[in-house]
């Protein structure tokens, strides 16, 4: 896998909460031939408030009026510090979870899968916090219906929180709230949807609500939100390491996220020129979960510089988050003996193209162009070719196989019993008009050792013999070897002082191998 | 009885018991093969196949492959381009490149098997493989240098290479040159022999090499690509044809180039530019 240089990793470089209270927005939902949009059913969600931060579960159902095969477009955002935590959808009756996966694996398998007229889903994130989600084809006769579950902070206004609702298209939907502490929860009626917020009495110039879980990794994974009379002073953060912080805009909110082993104590100090003010929370998470582990994941994946895409894809898949290099990929039962197959597929693909390509250098075109007998290797750059293949000196022909970036390349075999002299192959490109276009390589077949003779001058012994020799070795008596620099074509030198030469061998650019005696 | 004792002395101790030609074959010029009761595994210039002589062929890759080398049911597949994969006949499992994510470099030139361990021979060093477990050398007096052949002799290890034969003593590697009486320096196949190494030289020969004492044993070809053992005698595949060892001298087993030289179950098997030839005892 070749690395991908990510100059501007992520786009994201300020990191603002939205200001309208949609806590998961479906923009635009349609039949992908027509354009047609699918008209909203209906819509069920529950939020469950866990301190600071918020799971979302929302299940939108629309109306499906298509009779022929449909492939459904789904667009939808969260707020910036929120993550996406699971995406699935109905086939029928069943539903049909998303799998995280590469997203060059699980587009291949979409679109081997949607070329038979199956039945899968994909989701990709187009940016941190924006998705879309194909569906195709959706079952006729049933709704469709998606449901996403997403993990995010709740949202400052005033002295209280909001439960950020819903929404399709800019309208905003009811859902139900929940919490481990139902006496912070209010619901003002009086607004369309009713508006749910969590009421934290604020505690001193300087206030803290964390939430923490025990992540499998076995860290803890803290979620915090400070509100402060000072939002310009300096802060410090102890007992969690790797923190991240986004700021909501009300500014006098910040959001933090950071981890440490086991329970104990979080401490926030803020200073300034009018002094420091501490405030610490005990951490004790008992909960196991990975929400937390999520958020602090999401937040490390836009604020890091990320250089390489494995990298990122591995992290994503560790903590199970949608990243620019994942995708979710939902199949149903029916087809998952074709999922498999299609993944066992793609997994074969990338390992042969993972294969370590021989290292052509100065983009030659065959790896040997003198040789006594053998199976060099044949390269050539035909990018717009769609069948390659060669001609051997002997009237023989063979395919060559394409591979990366263009070239086309394959091996063949020069007899051991073929005469000496030069060869041609000649390689014929076939483009898709059915033209051919016409090349060749030459190979020389040597097999006739060099001769020289050697002569002692100011100190260097030199030798006269054929030129470009691959290499000539003169060795000492006491048994040490040097190689000898050719200074012009045919003339190779070295000084030698004083120490007594035994012979000097070489060797040709085919390997045959010549010998002079020597004697000082 | 002297007559029939010396008659039976000069009779060749193997015997050419079938030849498989090219068209039975998925390719000419075959360049190792592997076989598990009837599933052949074929590898050379235009790929790996599976199938059966004169049957149906499947295609496992379709990439150039340079030598396999069984170790029981288990074949390693070695391609041109360094990759190695595993294969798995009885149970037909193909693991793909198992040098990737285990080895820091990830390229073989050259593959040997003995009875503890595998030997990839690398660029610029060496990767074991013993048990699950991958351990690489690469030592600064093998830098920028492929080693075409490896073996062991005993605790030693023996790396041939383009520019020398290394004798790795205490971890550290020691050259064996022209210096040191080599004909040449590329080295192209080795094989133990007693407490000393036969190392097949490109176009120098065959010697015979005991810590730093190289003995040159004459051969009928000088430009020596295979060695192999076949009941207990040492065969020889040079250029120009394969040759086995008859007490001191050499019985020849085939005229033209030998593409691989190996054993399937007890056959002598000896691959040429037109298919296999297959030997067995007498």
């Amino acid at each position: 896998m070749g690395k991908l240089s990510i100059t501007k990793p992520l786009s994201l470089c300020t990191f603002l909460l939205a200001c309208g209270a949609q806590a998961q927005h479906l923009e635009r939902v349609y039949n992908r031939d027509t354009h047609e949009s699918f008209t909203l059913k209906d819509v069920e969600s529950k939020a469950v408030v866990k301190g600071p931060i918020v799971k979302q579960e929302t299940v939108f159902s629309f109306d499906n009026p298509f009779t022929k095969l449909t492939e459904a477009s789904v667009w939808f955002d969260l707020d910036q510090a929120a993550i996406l935590s699971d995406f699935g959808y109905w086939y029928k009756d069943e539903y049909v979870p998303g799998v995280l996966m590469d997203k060059n694996k699980a587009w291949f398998i979409y679109t081997a899968i949607t070329s038979r007229n199956e039945d899968p889903g994909i989701m990709v994130q187009t940016s941190p916090s924006s998705y879309h989600a194909q569906v195709y084809p959706l079952a006729v006769g049933h709704d469709f219906r998606v449901k996403l579950t997403s993990v995010g902070f709740l949202q400052p206004k005033d002295d209280t929180f909001v439960v950020p609702s819903p929404s399709f298209d800019g309208t905003q939907y009811e859902q139900t709230v929940e919490s481990a502490h139902p006496e912070t929860l209010q619901v003002d009626t009086s607004s369309t949807p009713p508006k749910n917020t969590v009421v934290y009495p604020k505690e001193g110039p300087l206030d803290m609500q964390v939430y923490a879980q025990k992540h499998r990794d076995g860290y803890t994974y803290v979620a915090g939100m400070l509100r402060t009379d000072k939002p310009d002073a300096k802060l410090k953060v102890k007992g969690i390491r790797k923190v991240y912080w986004t700021s909501p805009d009300d500014g006098s909110t910040k959001l933090f996220i950071g981890r440490r082993r086991g329970s104990g104590k979080v401490e926030i100090v803020t200073r300034d020129r009018s002094g420091s003010t501490r405030e610490a929370k005990v951490i004790k998470a008992n909960e196991r979960g990975s929400d937390t582990a999520k958020l602090w994941a999401h937040q490390r994946l836009v604020q890091e510089r990320w250089m390489n895409r494995r990298d990122v894809l591995n992290f994503s898949l560790k903590y199970q988050i949608p990243s620019s290099q994942t995708a979710l990929l939902a199949v149903p039962q029916e087809q998952m003996k074709l999922f498999k197959k299609k993944a066992a597929e793609y997994r074969r693909q990338q390992a042969e193209e993972a294969r370590r390509e021989r290292a052509w250098q100065r983009n030659r075109r065959q790896n040997w162009s003198r040789s006594s007998g053998g199976d060099p290797e044949i390269r050539v750059y035909e990018p717009q070719a769609t069948r390659v293949y060669a001609v051997l000196p002997d009237g023989r022909s063979f395919d060559l196989t394409k591979s990366r970036g263009g070239f086309w390349g394959g091996n063949y075999d020069i007899p051991a019993d073929a005469p000496e002299g030069e060869y041609v192959v000649k390689i014929y490109a076939v483009n898709a008009a059915g033209e051919t276009t016409e090349q060749s390589v030459s190979y020389q077949v040597d097999r006739t050792a060099p001769i020289g003779t050697l002569r002692m001058e100011d100190g260097f012994l030199v030798l006269s013999s054929e030129k470009d020799l691959a290499r000539v070795v003169v060795v000492f008596g006491d048994g040490k070897e040097e190689n000898m620099v050719q200074v012009e074509p045919g003339l190779y030198k070295l000084a030698t002082g004083a120490r007594r030469i035994v012979k000097v061998m070489m060797i040709d650019q085919a390997h045959n191998l010549g010998e002079v005696r020597w004697s000082n | 009885m002297v007559q029939l004792v010396a008659l039976l002395l000069l009779q060749p101790s193997v015997a050419e018991t079938r030849r498989i030609s090219a068209t039975e074959l998925p390719f000419e010029r075959v360049h190792g093969v592997a076989r598990s009761r009837s599933r052949w595994l074929v590898g050379g210039l235009r790929g790996l196949y599976l199938g059966a002589p004169g049957g149906d062929w499947r295609e496992v890759s379709n990439q150039a492959v340079k030598t396999i080398v069984s170790t029981g049911n288990t074949a390693w597949v070695l391609y041109g381009n360094g990759a190695v994969d595993k294969v798995e006949l009885d149970g037909d499992r193909l693991y793909y490149d198992v040098l990737k994510d285990a080895a820091k470099r990830p390229w073989a030139a050259s593959i040997a098997a003995d009875r503890a361990s595998l030997l990839f021979g690398g660029d610029g060093g060496w990767i074991e493989k013993s048990g699950s477990a991958f351990v690489e050398k690469y030592p600064v007096e093998l830098l920028a240098k492929q080693v075409t052949a490896a073996a062991r002799v005993g605790k030693e290890l023996w790396l041939g290479t383009q520019d020398g034969l290394f004798h790795i003593v205490g971890g550290k590697p020691a050259r064996l040159g022209f210096g040191a009486g080599m004909p040449d320096v590329w080295v192209t196949a080795l094989m133990p022999s007693g407490n000393s190494i036969l190392a097949g030289l490109a176009t120098g020969g065959l010697v015979r090499v005991e810590r730093d004492k190289v003995e040159l044993i004459p051969t009928p070809s000088t430009r020596v690509r295979l060695l192999a053992r076949f009941g207990g005698r040492l065969v020889l595949g040079a250029l120009d044809g394969a040759w086995i060892l008859e007490g001191k001298s050499w019985t020849p087993l085939c005229d033209v180039e030998p593409t691989f030289i190996g054993e399937l179950g007890n056959e002598l098997v000896i691959g040429t530019p037109n298919g296999l030839r297959l030997f067995k005892s007498s």
